[in-house]
């Protein structure tokens, strides 16, 4: 499915300061295309858990903020690039109460929940990638 | 930097015995940190027995720092420190809520003064009819009355100084 996109901001991720950033201009982002205050602060979230983990476990890596419209639809979308070590186990990342490091465990399955579509592309050689969408 | 500007940058107060922690607005894992570090510091050496950790200002939490939320929580409940969180965000509490997280450590409440009443009724005894001053009063008495009773029934039962009778506890004694 093909996207226009209607806004864009680039953050790189190295230091807790850029998931800062990062947060705080998909906040902006999805405050700009009218979403709700309380989803802009859940998409802000799904961003902050994606932003960490390219931190914490990728060694740091991109984020792709955009506004997308698809027909008459418009929708927020994150992409988190990394070039770690990738998810050695994804199905057992995606279950519940699942962590390799200090997180709860809850990250990846949450974002999943807090946004509409959600999918990550990862292998030892190119790192990590997820996407996630979220719709009006 | 020591406890003491450190509670300044904070915005710690005491107010009537009650710390009141207001966590940082925008959170990182390091932020968070630190505030856990000098609110338990803080109430370790004042032996503060009620915290409120306000997090009305915090919009966004994700996992790691809502762990770190809950293990400020656990390091004051092992010092006997009754905490209150107040202020939840809708934002914060619907991603807390689709993160499927253990809130069973954390007594919220909606609002500052909501989280002073629920610590003033974790803490005070139950107020009695009356006047409750002086009914304690009596009641204390009361206790204590009996309770030199029961000692004295039971000193009844033991041998006197220097007596190397037969020891029987009292209920005993009345056997034939």
């Amino acid at each position: 499915m093909k996207y226009h996109i209607e806004e864009e901001e680039r953050i790189e991720l190295s230091t807790g300061t850029d998931n800062v950033l990062a947060v705080s201009a998909a906040r902006h982002l999805a405050k700009g295309a009218a979403f709700d205050e309380t989803t802009q602060y859940l998409i802000a979230t799904a961003v902050s858990e994606l932003a960490t983990n390219a931190i914490r476990y990728g060694g740091g890596g991109e984020v792709r903020l955009r506004i997308i419209r698809h027909n008459s639809e418009t929708g927020f979308e994150v992409e988190v690039l990394d070039s770690g070590p990738g998810i050695q186990d994804i199905d057992a990342v995606m279950q519940e109460n699942y962590s390799t490091g200090d997180s709860l465990g809850q990250g990846l399955p949450g974002v999943q929940r807090i946004m509409d579509e959600f999918f990550i592309d990862t292998s030892r050689e190119k790192g990590t990638r997820c996407v996630a969408r979220k719709w009006i | 930097m020591n406890i003491a500007s450190h509670s300044l940058s904070l915005g710690l107060n005491l107010v009537d015995g009650c710390l009141i922690a207001p966590a940082p607005s925008d959170p990182d894992d390091d932020l968070l940190h630190q505030f856990k570090e000098v609110v338990v510091k803080k109430a370790y050496a004042e032996s503060i027995r009620r915290v409120v950790i306000d997090v009305s200002s915090v919009q966004i939490l994700d996992s790691v720092c809502f762990k770190i939320l809950v293990e400020c929580v656990k390091m004051l409940s092992l010092l006997g420190v009754n905490v209150v969180v107040v202020g939840f965000q809708p934002g914060v509490v619907s991603a807390l809520v689709d993160f499927d997280v253990k809130i069973d450590d954390i007594v919220g409440a909606r609002t500052l003064e909501d989280g002073l009443d629920l610590l003033r009724s974790m803490t005070s005894p139950e107020p009695s009819e009356d006047d409750p001053e002086e009914n304690r009063n009596e009641s204390e008495e009361e206790i204590g009355t009996l309770a030199a009773k029961e000692g004295e029934k039971l000193m009844s039962g033991l041998p006197a100084e220097g007596d190397d009778g037969d020891y029987r506890i009292p209920v005993n004694q009345q056997e034939p």
